[in-house]
């Protein structure tokens, strides 16, 4: 039977630097379809493009992984080889060793990651004797055409839409009862102050009802096998208890005597154990928060089964799992907020009036647990005074993240504005390093905040805040005269870090996509494809790569949807570039 | 249990009250503390550059010593002996050059002196008796022994820094969120009050070399725990008791409006809510008496 | 009057040697002034402690020795448990206080005589000891 082979490039001597080479080779020898290791210094050369042709003749290898500097390369050096030798998607496999190569700080730890990189990707190799059998419709270059999106944020529904409005199938995958993601909490966006859900309802509504697109909530993706063109990936479709006749009248509310902290409204209100998350959902129909419900155990409680005209209530749902056949995949799971437990010189999680931005984004929103009144939330007064610090652990390798989090300069700037639009006799002082407003009428909007709605910049950081009197005090510094600065508030809004969505280490494990030392996952190339994430055939949207916003989120999405849509559209003989060689 | 015990050298002087109460309260909770023989100085100050090699010399021979006794741990009172031996053990620990030089110095003084000498590598544990209390006796178990439970003193915790930073070396609690003083308090009964300017610098050794601009900084912090309604500020230091105790009637004359508090050592409390009944009080010590609210509220 | 700034001031003697005798890196500070927000002590300082860092950056070492600040910091550490760069600015103040001592440039070294004698009859043995290190290099 014919086996793996392995060319492994040095880019003349850079790879070697951040990784050990040699001990990368052994390891790979050691796999069993592995049939032979072959090390280039420059597989880019003619000399290296020689090598492979002669060796694919020589040896009849049946599959090849090329571990070489970028993915982008492989396609237009690399793939006309393979091809030639009939080799297809299949059966090749690049390994970017500079993306492998990039999270850990030393070579040992370097070469680890990329020996366990390689070691996935071989598992995606399909030797000619266990090639499946195709589906006659599928069978002209073997992609399945139908996308799966993971996470029903802005990211995920600008994706599927773009995907399903092109004619594909898409099955769009969100773990909550609703899809709208965090977008759905805001109150209005920067710079232009559209109302956020105005913005994502219409967006929402046409995903849920999209004759191409198949909505699948409370769900999460537990497998993918397979590779671009054809994967196959495993749904768990988790019990939501509530059927599809439910018309969201809303009985089961009143009837449930269970009060659980409000996730949505980011713990600043109760809700009941049978919930809709929030008026404008998608699917609309309830669901029953299986952790807090008493009914579960027989007998102990029912109110809601008994007040459920339509009888759409159902204790003994189960959850099932489904494998669905996809030939690209769409990751757009999002980011959280910092945990607040971390952030105890500020009394974040100790006092009830220091609070964060997605918070204060829920106090500021019309359908918020306020109304879109401001309010504290200890003692329900409007905050005449409000301190709002950026940078709370994000550009803090001591403590938190060495990255700037990117949003939080303008939505403060934002929170700011629309406070004093709310409360026009309030003053709001933002805490600030440096403004980063690189977007198109970011800092137009900035300078707007503190020229027309008088919000006083602060350049310094904040060293501690405590509570005094029912105030909040707030020890800051302005360096830009050299004065220690105090400030009694009434309110404190930290714009803390954001992190990747807790569940990107089970879609990091489900996908074997690879992901730097924050969790966030690693695009192909930063620059020539942004989208690509480190498996062929799997996209990257928003903030799961890195912190984003809106606008650069929707383009992301409708970038990575145009890749997949070329790749549906592909004809099984590609045309290729002539491939750029470097001087041998 | 039994805990090797260096007192220091000012628990033996000014704070004889911090060191008396400390060993009865412990031994009513059976705890033995076994004053280390011959001890010396542990040097006040941890030395802040590399070149300093010299200021390890005092504490690491403490060390040293400690372990010729035969016991695995060291156990302090003081913040300023906790801070300096633990920062010097860890430094053994953790920096070799630094091992490698402050051991070739402790060898030939030894060696000289015709002792024995191995490599000190950081095999002492230096340990508060806050911790004791917290991981060792636990605070469920003090609270069960404690006979006059303090109940209605309200009090204001103070930890200074010296006992808590850096956190990376010392560990005792976090530097910012701390609860250990809250939580034995607590668990004597008293009324802890969340005191903002807990974890703040008492001013230290400016209280000697700067005495007016050390005044202004503890005035802030005694005059808040007055405002809050403390009944005593409960301190874990004889420096920080010099600066917020026996400067208050300076406070007194400079600040207009400025009620004094009394501060006490965490171990007065403590023998005080175990009613040990040695003469360990020495209430004459205090700048500013607590007896009367202790009478008045504390039912003593 | 303008501070002249060059290759070769930003190479300075002075800032090099109080990275080594601190072991702490001086271009890590980012000037975000947290230090300064938080010491205890600052309000009695004539330079804040960010600002002595900005001078050390400049080379500007006679205004740092002038200033009273690097003899006010007592080593308490809320500049460096709350520093985003993981600083220790009492590492840095006390390499240059002892290049102070060695070159002079501390005036007012304090020393038993300088203590007043109330003080020092009720003073803690610590905070004599204390003191007297610090302060006497």
């Amino acid at each position: 039977m014919a086996g793996i082979g392995i060319f492994v490039c040095d880019c003349d001597g850079e790879l070697s630097e951040r990784i050990d080479l040699e001990v990368l080779g052994s390891r790979l020898q050691e796999h069993p379809d592995v049939v032979d290791v072959i090390p280039h210094p420059h597989l880019c050369s003619e000399a290296g493009l020689a090598l492979i042709e002669e060796s694919l003749a020589g040896k009849g290898l049946g599959a090849v992984l090329v571990a070489a500097c970028a993915y982008d390369l492989y396609d237009v050096a690399f793939r006309p080889i393979m091809e030639k030798a009939e080799l297809g998607p299949g059966q090749t496999v690049n390994l970017d060793l500079r993306v492998s190569s990039s999270r850990d700080e030393n070579v040992k730890a370097r070469t680890k990651h990329s020996v366990d990189r390689a070691l996935a990707l071989l598992d995606r190799l399909e030797l000619p004797s266990d090639k499946l059998e195709l589906v006659p419709e599928e069978a002209d270059h073997g992609v399945v055409r139908r996308a799966l999106v993971i996470g029903g944020g802005i990211g995920g529904i600008q994706a599927a839409l773009d995907i399903a409005n092109s004619g594909h199938e898409v099955v769009l995958v969100e773990r909550q009862p609703s899809i709208g993601g965090h977008m759905i909490q805001l109150s209005e966006t920067f710079p232009s102050l559209d109302c956020s859900q105005c913005i994502l309802t219409p967006k929402m509504a046409e995903v849920g009802r999209h004759p191409k697109v198949r909505l699948l909530t409370t769900s999460e993706v537990t497998g993918l096998e397979g590779r671009l063109g054809r994967f196959t990936a495993k749904i768990e479709r988790k019990p939501r208890y509530v059927l599809d006749s439910c018309t969201a009248c809303g009985d089961c509310v009143d009837a449930c005597p269970v009060l659980v902290c409000d996730q949505f409204n980011t713990g600043l209100r109760w809700r009941k154990a049978i919930f809709q998350p929030f008026p404008q959902a998608v699917p609309s129909i309830f669901a029953l928060d299986d952790e807090h419900c008493l009914g579960l155990f027989p007998l102990a409680c029912g109110k809601c089964e008994q007040v459920c005209e339509p009888g759409s209530i159902d204790y003994d749902m189960q959850p099932v799992t489904e494998e669905i056949e996809v030939g690209a995949v769409v990751v757009a799971t999002g980011y959280e907020m910092y945990s607040y437990g971390d952030v105890s010189e500020y009394g974040y999680g100790k006092y009830d009036d220091v609070i964060n931005g997605l918070q204060f984004e829920r106090l500021l929103s019309a359908s918020g647990p306020t109304m879109g009144k401001v309010m504290r939330p200890s003692d329900g007064r409007e905050p005449k005074e409000v301190v709002f610090i950026q940078c709370v652990r994000s550009r803090n390798p001591e403590r938190g993240k060495p990255y700037c989090s990117g949003i939080c300069c303008m939505y403060t700037a934002k929170h700011a504005m629309l406070y004093k639009h709310r409360v026009p006799d309030g003053q709001a002082f933002v805490f600030y390093m440096d403004i980063r407003a690189g977007g198109k009428g970011y800092e137009e909007f900035v300078q707007r905040a503190m020229e027309n709605d008088g919000v006083m910049y602060l350049r310094g950081r904040v060293s501690k805040v405590f509570e005094e009197n029912g105030r909040i005090v707030v020890w800051g510094a302005d360096t830009l005269v050299g004065k220690r600065i105090e400030i009694a508030a009434d309110l404190v809004v930290l714009a803390t870090a954001i992190v990747p969505n807790d569940g990107y280490e089970s879609v990091a494990q489900v996908t074997d996509l690879a992901a730097d030392e924050h969790g966030f996952f690693t695009a192909t190339h930063g620059k020539a494809d942004p989208v690509g994430g480190s498996v062929p055939g799997i996209y990257l949207v928003g903030c799961c790569q890195g912190p984003t916003d809106i606008p650069e989120t929707v383009a992301q999405a409708s970038g990575a949807a145009a890749k997949v849509c070329a790749l549906f559209a592909a004809e099984p003989k590609r045309a290729v570039p002539e491939p750029m060689l470097a001087e041998a | 249990m039994e805990y090797l015990y260096y007192p220091g050298c000012t628990l033996v002087d000014t704070a004889r009250n911090f060191d008396r109460c400390g060993r009865a309260a412990a031994r009513a909770l059976d705890v033995e503390l076994v004053e280390m023989p011959d001890w010396t100085c542990c040097g006040t100050t941890f030395p802040l550059t590399n070149r300093k090699i010299v200021g390890l010399v005092a504490p690491v021979r403490t060390l040293v010593n400690a372990r010729g006794e035969g016991y695995e741990e060291l156990l302090t009172l003081c913040s300023f002996c906790y801070n300096v031996l633990k920062r010097a053990n860890y430094a053994v620990r953790n920096r070799g050059d630094e091992r490698m030089r402050i051991n070739a110095y402790l060898e030939d003084e030894f060696v000289r002196a015709g002792q024995e000498y191995d490599e000190y590598e950081g095999e002492v544990e230096v340990v508060h008796l806050l911790e004791v209390l917290r991981d060792t006796v636990g605070f469920e178990s003090v609270t069960a022994q404690v006979t006059r439970p303090l109940t209605n003193l309200k009090v204001a915790p103070y930890y200074g820094c010296l006992l808590l930073r850096p956190q990376s070396e010392i560990g005792l609690d976090d530097a910012d969120e701390p609860t250990v003083l809250e939580d034995l308090l607590g668990a004597l009964g008293c009324d802890v009050i969340d005191f903002p300017h807990r974890v703040e610098c008492c001013g230290s050794y400016l209280g000697l070399s700067s005495p007016d601009i050390a005044l202004q900084n503890s005035y802030e912090i005694v005059h808040t725990a007055s405002r809050l309604g403390a009944d005593v500020l409960a301190v874990v230091c004889p420096l920080c008791a010099y600066n917020l105790d026996l400067r208050q009637e300076e406070m007194h004359q400079r600040f207009s409006g400025f009620r004094q508090v009394p501060v006490m050592y965490f171990t007065e409390l403590l023998a005080l809510a175990l009613e040990v009944e040695e003469e360990v009080y020495s209430w004459e010590r205090h700048a500013v008496d607590p007896l009367p609210v202790l009478q008045t509220v504390g039912g003593i | 009057m303008r501070v002249k700034i060059s290759k070769a001031s930003l190479q300075s003697g002075f800032l090099v040697d109080v990275e080594e005798m601190s072991g702490e890196h001086v271009w890590s500070c980012y000037q975000c002034g947290n230090c300064s927000a938080g010491c205890p002590l600052a309000f009695a300082m004539e330079l804040l402690p960010n600002q002595i860092i900005r001078l050390l950056h400049l080379g500007q070492e006679e205004e740092v020795f002038r200033a009273n600040t690097i003899w006010l910091c007592t080593s308490c550490l809320t500049c460096k448990t709350r520093c985003p760069r993981g600083v220790d600015l009492s590492r840095i103040n006390e390499s240059i206080r002892h290049l102070a001592l060695r070159r002079g440039k501390a005036p007012d070294r304090f020393g038993p005589d300088q203590i007043e004698p109330g003080v020092a009859a009720s003073a803690p043995p610590q905070g004599l000891a204390s003191a007297f290190r610090k302060f006497g290099g």
